[in-house]
């Protein structure tokens, strides 16, 4: 009895830890903030132990959790008088890897994720930005589930991501961004409510 | 000149042959003559009409027919089974299979039987267009959306500036094709299943570079 209840305890984490992994990473920027995102978001499990109604519910939850511990602590005063970069240090690229191959924007293959410029581009946007363009384009989420996820009209969805790609052309093509978006929205988590 | 004529008789008819006349009668009789003059334009001008309409509604028979994917300018307004007759012959390029829901370019034409795939897709990227090009084409027809993950496929193309990703995957077998998922940039997903010949590398469409990559593997999109 006590075993099974282990590993239906497990199971999510054997599930979802990839997955968080990479969401946190893409908000956190490095690998040790990231681990402690997905740690923090599994006590958070264990703790409140939500019931779910399927397994979409279940991975939003914990998406949607993740993103909320990154954007606390982002928010906290020692990250916010410490950490002043918006892009990805080339020390921390190595510890990010998309599981799948791919070709990127500029048509090339891929022999893994780590070496498209365009996904660190998409990790240095704000957080409005970079976490709906992430799990559209990298984790291959529908603009529904994303608007589940982060509880928002799947119109304002859209416009985030269209917004989103517009600032990473001005961005690649023109060397800057329409600065007043982006200061607009550095803050904005772009959450309605928040979960425990 | 001829209704001065015409009002003349009647004046004449009525007996008042003065030169004053009654202005209400000469007045009536214009209108009469008028009438009557228009009567006789009418011929013509009911032939132009009909003709304009013919026309009209042969031009919209052709959008008709062009919307609904079956003809594309340049083939004039020769009905489907005649374009596929013709089809066949030309540059031997047709599929076998274009009487199940397989179409594939009258190349060297300029004109193409396009699938109904195409107008599902989209017009920014599209599943094959090819007038004016030349060679074989491939066949390809829309299928259903089944939401493979990234996992699944043999290739992936991320392409966020554009806004669109795609997933291919070969499907099972010899001549069982390859099978293209696309989402655009609104998140509208399309599906489409290209027979592996005739793909082209340098094709505009992107569905169908990706099935040309996932054929030809290792040599890139």
């Amino acid at each position: 009895m006590r075993i099974s209840e282990e590993k239906e305890k497990e199971e999510p984490f054997a599930k979802y830890k990839d997955l968080l992994y990479r969401v946190a990473f893409s908000n956190m920027k490095n690998k040790s903030d990231a681990e402690d995102v997905v740690q923090e978001t599994f006590c958070r499990y264990l703790k409140t132990k939500p019931a779910f109604a399927d397994e979409n519910h279940e991975k939003n939850w914990f998406i949607r959790v993740a993103i909320n511990i990154c954007r606390d602590i982002q928010k906290s005063a020692w990250v916010s008088r410490t950490v002043g970069f918006d892009e990805v240090p080339e020390s921390e690229m190595k510890h990010f890897a998309l599981p799948y191959r791919y070709a990127s924007s500029y048509g090339h293959i891929l022999p893994d994720g780590n070496e498209d410029e365009m996904l660190w581009h998409v990790m240095g946007l704000a957080a409005a930005y970079r976490n709906p363009l992430y799990l559209f384009y990298y984790e291959d989420y529908s603009v529904q589930e994303i608007a589940q996820i982060m509880e928002l009209e799947e119109g304002t969805v859209k416009t985030r991501l269209r917004r989103g790609r517009q600032m990473l052309k001005d961005r690649l093509l023109f060397g800057g961004e329409e600065k007043g978006q982006a200061e607009n929205l550095k803050n904005k988590d772009g959450f309605k409510n928040k979960e425990p | 000149m001829q209704i001065h004529k015409f009002g003349k008789n009647i004046t004449n008819a009525n007996g008042a042959g003065d030169a004053a006349g009654n202005a209400v009668t000469r007045a009536k009789q214009k209108e009469q003559a008028e009438s009557q003059g228009r009567g006789d334009r009418n011929k013509p001008v009911e032939e132009s009409f009909q003709e304009s309409l013919q026309k009209s509604m042969h031009m919209e028979r052709a959008e008709h027919l062009k919307r609904t994917g079956h003809m594309e300018s340049g083939v004039g307004t020769e009905n489907r089974e005649e374009m596929e007759k013709e089809s066949r012959t030309v540059n031997g390029n047709v599929k076998a299979g274009a009487e199940k829901g397989w179409y594939a370019d009258i190349a060297g034409r300029g004109g193409s039987v396009v699938s109904h795939a195409e107008q599902g897709i989209g017009k920014a990227e599209g599943c094959v267009s090819g007038a004016g090009r030349t060679g074989e084409r491939p066949a390809v027809k829309e299928v259903e959306v089944r939401r493979i993950s990234y996992g699944e496929c043999d290739k992936v193309e991320i392409n966020v500036l554009e806004g669109y990703t795609l997933k291919a995957k070969l499907e099972g077998g010899s001549g069982g094709g390859i099978y293209v998922e696309m989402k655009d940039e609104e998140g509208r997903f399309s599906a489409c299943l290209f027979e592996g010949a005739g793909l082209q590398r340098d094709s505009r469409s992107a569905m169908e570079r990706i099935a040309y990559a996932v054929v030809h593997d290792g040599e890139g999109i």
